[in-house]
């Protein structure tokens, strides 16, 4: 054999190597990172999203109870159905919004404990309704039966108190949400670091085909044109990858969009309900000495302009439109096969083109 | 992402194992849960930062409104803080009971409290079980120094005739969700330690002396006397009971004042200095507020947060015996925002920043005679009906006898083990 032949066969073997490697590595970075943007995308869709709209809805239906509440005492409906059944409607719906967001909380210890805080307040706060509602069906404690109903609304909206508490919960949930998806391997730096390989592996298989033809007199090896094809729908895939993750940023636009929804909805539903405590409050107090300075700050704060809050429909829509952003942004079109197939394919495909060339120079060595 | 945190984890991992060294020093963690937020908390956290400067120890602070519920059901998970601060002995005595609780080793550090307060911190046993973090002086009726001259009332007779002379005399909030009414049971327990003496008071605390017995029925009448009769309190009964007891004092700085005498806790300083007056100022301890001892029998109701241990590491050990330190218990005391003080008699008083708060602090570890809140010793479901008979007794005066039917109903339905007994005087 000569020095040349010598030369060529070890030329085609590094090459065959360098290759392999090229698409080991490939193959490895982007079903990494498919894999880890597809899972975020299934957490956020399944859990994050979730919790997050599961507290405002907790949010909202517990400001719906207290007014559903304050509105049966007010009226005098109370006598006979105590604080009437959309109070305890609106109670059960915060109470099952409430065991989700402790089965998909996101934000750790620090969730479980906001949680723990809001049950034992919520306890409190059920219990002062009870109370208020014992009081309200004696004609001689109607006092007794609005000052319990005022604790019970101070437990919902106090400093520390559950609303503040859940909005907080609300926070940690968001966080997470911004966590999951500001991913620094995302970053724009990081996306020319992972276009590295598969780029390298292009140039390689370019740069073989060029050696072939220059020693073996031919046009294209096709098995390498193959791998070529298929390296480029890795890359493809890649790009695939990056433009999911892209799409979790429009989940947490859309959930931020469909809160602001929520916040409104509170906001008014808030407002009209502590008009209305305001108001039965006074009808209890004295003429000498009003209700004391407490209900005086709280009646002077109260906010006099209330904007209409979107009603249920919108919201249920909004909420769709998350859960199918959620949805779109976890749909992954087979990728999690086709990766690892198309890489596999590029190595035997390599292999293949090759082997035919060095199998020339098998007696040789 | 999930995978990336646990690459970058095992990554950090690896570099801490190969440098060999680790961000706590290697000291440990200790978790401390309790019910102070926002300024409170800010001010524990100082004596909490202190402990870490001093032992390298890291701690997990966690601070909730709902601290019984929270406690109970982390107790009942099996995941309890290392350390839990309860204002209410008598929550504590449940946990030493359950066998939640571990004794404390002091040391030397207990030779700084006087024997009343080693009495509260066994809880009931013949242990150290607690620390008492900070404490405070119940008995005091706060007055503004600008409406009230003169000699103060040493007699119930006196304190009577002074509310009698004054137009709406009483500052009154009972709203503190969900404990509303504790302000009413600190007045009624006071009036019963002072007119009917320490051992009736000790009975009353430790669940042998009935509800219906005449002189808690008398505490009952006669603080009724004060506060339920006509002009006695601005806006009467609904006000007292809308009226949340931090701004329950408000109109005493108002001008023209609304109320002249406040009965509470030396913990509503805080609060009278935090009030704005039209002018922009705040009251002042001593030169715009200050307070008179409860009138009759030498003695003092006090409370204090109580520090116990619900896992027996060298960590918690550690924080345990620092919080019951001279060093430690002076650093929230002598933060001037607050009205925080010590039980403990190595603290030196000139660390409080006024006299009165120098006042409290000498009273609370130099008089002959304390007692600890009885609503704070009993079993939490007495607490509970004790606050609720406060506001109904508001309410309706006339339903008194009713009312201690029913606790005395409920007295009965505790076992007696459900009770604790620390002596009094």
């Amino acid at each position: 054999m000569t020095a040349t032949e010598t030369t060529t066969r070890l030329s085609l073997v590094r090459f065959r190597a360098g290759l392999l490697v090229l698409t080991g590595v490939v193959l490895a970075s982007s079903l990494w990172i498919f894999v880890s943007v597809w899972t975020t995308a299934g957490t956020v869709r399944d859990r994050t999203a979730q919790a997050i709209l599961e507290v405002a809805a907790a949010r909202s239906a517990l400001v719906a109870a207290d007014r559903a509440a304050i509105t049966s005492f007010r009226s005098g409906e109370a006598t006979l159905a105590g604080p009437g059944q959309e109070y305890a409607n609106a109670i059960t719906q915060a109470s099952q919004s409430l065991a989700r967001v402790a089965e998909l909380n996101q934000a750790g210890d620090a969730g479980t404990s906001s949680l723990q805080v809001v049950e034992g307040l919520l306890a409190a706060y059920s219990g002062s309704v009870g109370q208020a509602d014992a009081h309200f069906r004696q004609a001689d404690s109607a006092v007794l039966g609005a000052a319990d109903l005022w604790y019970a609304s101070r437990l919902l909206h106090a400093p520390g108190g559950v609303l503040v508490e859940l909005e907080s919960l609300q926070g940690l949930q968001r966080q997470a949400l911004a966590d999951q998806i500001s991913w620094d391997g995302m970053g724009p730096w990081w996306i020319g670091v992972w276009l590295v390989p598969p780029v390298l592996l292009l140039a390689v298989l370019g740069w073989t085909q060029h050696y072939l033809r220059k020693q073996f007199r031919r046009v294209l090896n096709a098995p390498l044109l193959g791998a070529t094809a298929l390296a480029v729908g890795v890359g493809f895939a890649m790009l695939l990858t990056f433009f999911m993750h892209r799409r979790l940023e429009d989940v947490s636009s859309q959930v931020d969009v469909t809160i602001s929804g929520w916040e409104a909805r509170i906001s008014t539903e808030d407002a009209l309900g502590q008009r209305d405590l305001a108001a039965l409050v006074r009808q209890r107090c004295g003429r000498d000495g009003g209700c004391g300075n407490t209900v005086d700050t709280f009646t002077a704060g109260l906010r006099q302009d209330v904007t209409p809050a979107p009603d249920q429909k919108t919201l249920t829509a909004e909420v769709k439109a998350v859960n199918d952003a959620a949805t779109g942004a976890a749909e992954s079109g087979g990728l999690e096969f086709l990766i690892p197939a198309a890489g596999l394919a590029v190595g035997l495909l390599i292999l293949f083109g090759l082997h035919a060339r060095i199998d020339e120079y098998r007696y040789q060595a | 992402m999930k995978t990336f945190a646990r690459f970058l984890a095992v990554a950090l991992l690896a570099g801490s194992l190969v440098s060999g060294c680790s961000a706590t020093g290697g000291s440990g963690k200790v978790s401390v849960l309790a019910s102070w937020t926002g300024d409170e908390e800010t001010a524990f956290r100082a004596v909490l930062t202190a402990f870490t400067e001093e032992s390298g120890i890291v701690v997990d602070y966690q601070g909730t409104r709902a601290l019984d519920q929270v406690l109970a059901s982390d107790v009942q998970r099996g995941t309890a803080p290392d350390v839990a601060v309860l204002p209410n002995p008598g929550s504590l005595a449940t946990y030493v009971r359950s066998g939640d609780l571990y004794p404390l080793d002091l040391g030397a550090e207990a030779d700084s409290y006087g024997q009343q307060w080693l009495n509260l911190q066994k809880v009931g046993t013949d242990r150290q079980y607690a620390v008492a973090v900070k404490a405070d002086l119940k008995s005091a009726i706060w007055y503004n120094t600008a409406r009230l001259r003169g000699p103060k009332p040493t007699t119930w007779a006196e304190l009577v005739a002074l509310g009698t002379s004054l137009d709406t005399p009483w500052c009154l909030g009972m709203g503190a969700p969900p404990t509303s009414g504790w302000p009413g049971t600190d007045w009624i327990e006071d009036i019963l330690l002072h007119s009917a003496g320490t051992e009736v008071y000790r009975r009353f605390s430790a669940g042998t002396l009935p509800w219906t017995s005449p002189q808690v029925r008398t505490a009952w009448t006669d603080w009724g006397t004060l506060v339920t009769g006509p002009k006695s309190v601005r806006g009467g009964a609904a006000a007292a009971l809308l009226t949340d007891f931090g701004d329950s004092a408000k109109p005493m700085f108002a001008n023209p004042p609304g109320c002249a005498l406040e009965h509470q806790a030396s913990f509503m300083m805080s609060r009278y200095q935090a009030i704005q007056r039209p002018d922009g100022s705040s009251p002042r301890a001593g030169a715009d507020f200050d307070f008179f001892r409860f009138p009759g029998r030498s003695v003092s109701e006090v409370s204090a947060d109580l520090a116990g241990m619900f896992h027996d590491t060298p960590q918690a050990r550690a924080l345990t015996k620092f919080l019951a330190s001279p060093k430690a218990q002076a650093i929230w005391p002598a933060n001037r925002s607050g009205s925080a003080f010590s039980a403990n008699r190595a603290v030196d008083t000139g660390i409080y920043g006024d006299p009165v708060s120098k006042r409290v602090a000498t009273s609370l570890v130099s008089d002959a005679q304390l007692c600890f809140d009885a609503s704070d010793l009993m079993p939490a479901t007495m607490t509970g009906a004790f606050y609720r008979a406060v506001l109904e007794f508001l309410s309706a005066p006339s339903k008194l006898d009713t009312l201690l039917e029913q606790l005395e109903k409920i007295r009965q339905g505790i076992p007696a083990a459900g009770w604790l007994n620390i002596p009094c005087g």
